[in-house]
């Protein structure tokens, strides 16, 4: 059965803390996500916005199924430590 | 000190792509393994700010979700359309990189726009709708019928009625994606026009219907009694707004 969860939908946050912080950490996952190479972006996108299995990255990115494991792992580290590093930037700045 | 399983069943692992022995290998591992525990726990948090973030704007999304429903039909075909399912993929991954390439934070604070942006993803909603076999979840012009389809299925789901005398039969009903959320739709069809209605429980108050236009479609919205009705069709405005009174009334 299909609900209507109003828990589960964003709009549910409604303090303007809470939007502002937010939409900070949108900021920061944007810049950190742009910062990848175009293809380690792409993967990253595929599997954990869209779902999609290593099957079917493989399929849409035109790499070898192996290839995608490897890839996905160090895209995610790279992604992490833009987002640490962007962390320190802002440490930097307001020093 | 990093595990050799780190880069290759740990990652496998994480997405659910092991087969059912080396999963359980993995798992083993794990028992006394606490730096790959570590890195699942970083693996879930990033992904947990990955999907929570809400990159994408809601219209491509809803697109998305249509597309995927469409990839059923043809993979349940025969092995020889195989080709064919990849072919479907990649034009949804087309629409995706678009997306990607054409990257733009998705704006959650509600803005003049939101209400035309939600028009717009309406409309796309309604033209999707028209394509074969996905107008209505049931087929009909009774009222208690459809009623009792929505029952199982939305919480929210208002009373269908027919207008027929009024020039607006009762087609039927469906469930549709917009925003992200679960909406009633009541489907209408006035003499050369098919007209939806998308119905969906809101905080606001009531307001006076407000009307635009999308691609060429029109749209009649209002809200009343904390619902929201927004009306679609390319039949005339004053067709819709016709069909809103006596929603209305």
């Amino acid at each position: 059965m299909v609900e209507f969860d109003e828990e589960l939908h964003p709009q549910a946050i409604s303090t303007p803390e809470s939007m502002a912080m937010a939409n900070e950490d949108r900021e920061r996952l944007t810049r950190s996500l742009e910062s990848l190479p175009p293809r380690f972006r792409e993967i990253l996108v595929l599997r954990e916005l869209e779902g999609c299995s290593y099957k079917e990255i493989a399929a849409i990115t035109s790499i070898p199924i192996g290839t995608v494991m490897s890839s996905l792992s160090r895209a995610r580290r790279q992604l992490s430590s833009a987002l640490t590093g962007s962390y320190d930037k802002e440490a930097v700045r307001e020093v | 000190m990093k595990c050799e399983f780190a880069d290759s069943l740990l990652q496998g692992y994480f997405d659910g792509e092991l087969s059912a022995p080396s999963a359980c290998e993995f798992e083993r591992h794990l028992q006394h393994c606490v730096d790959c525990a570590v890195e699942l726990v970083d693996l879930d948090l990033l992904r947990g700010r990955l999907q929570v973030a809400q990159l994408y704007e809601s219209a491509p999304a809803l697109l998305r979700k249509k597309i995927r429903a469409n990839l059923r039909p043809v993979a349940a075909a025969t092995a020889k359309s195989q080709p064919l399912l990849w072919h479907w993929l990649a034009a949804a991954a087309a629409i995706l990189l678009l997306a990607i390439a054409g990257w733009r934070v998705n704006s959650m604070l509600r803005s003049d726009n939101y209400q035309a942006e939600l028009a717009e993803e309406i409309v796309d909603a309604h033209v999707l709708s028209l394509q074969p076999g996905l107008l209505t979840g049931i087929r009909s012009n009774d009222e208690q019928a459809v009623q009792g389809w929505f029952k199982g299925r939305l919480k929210f789901a208002i009373p269908a009625h027919d207008f027929a005398n009024e020039g607006f039969a009762l087609q039927g009903g469906r469930v549709d994606l917009v925003d992200e959320r679960s909406v009633e739709v009541l489907v209408y069809a006035s003499t050369k026009h098919i007209i939806n209605v998308f119905v969906w429980p809101t905080h606001g108050r009531d307001t006076a219907p407000q009307a635009g236009s999308w691609q060429g479609y029109q749209w009649v919205d209002w809200r009343k009694g904390r619902m929201e009705f927004c009306a679609v069709s390319d039949a005339p405005r004053s067709d819709l707004q016709q069909l809103q009174g006596l929603f209305t009334n």
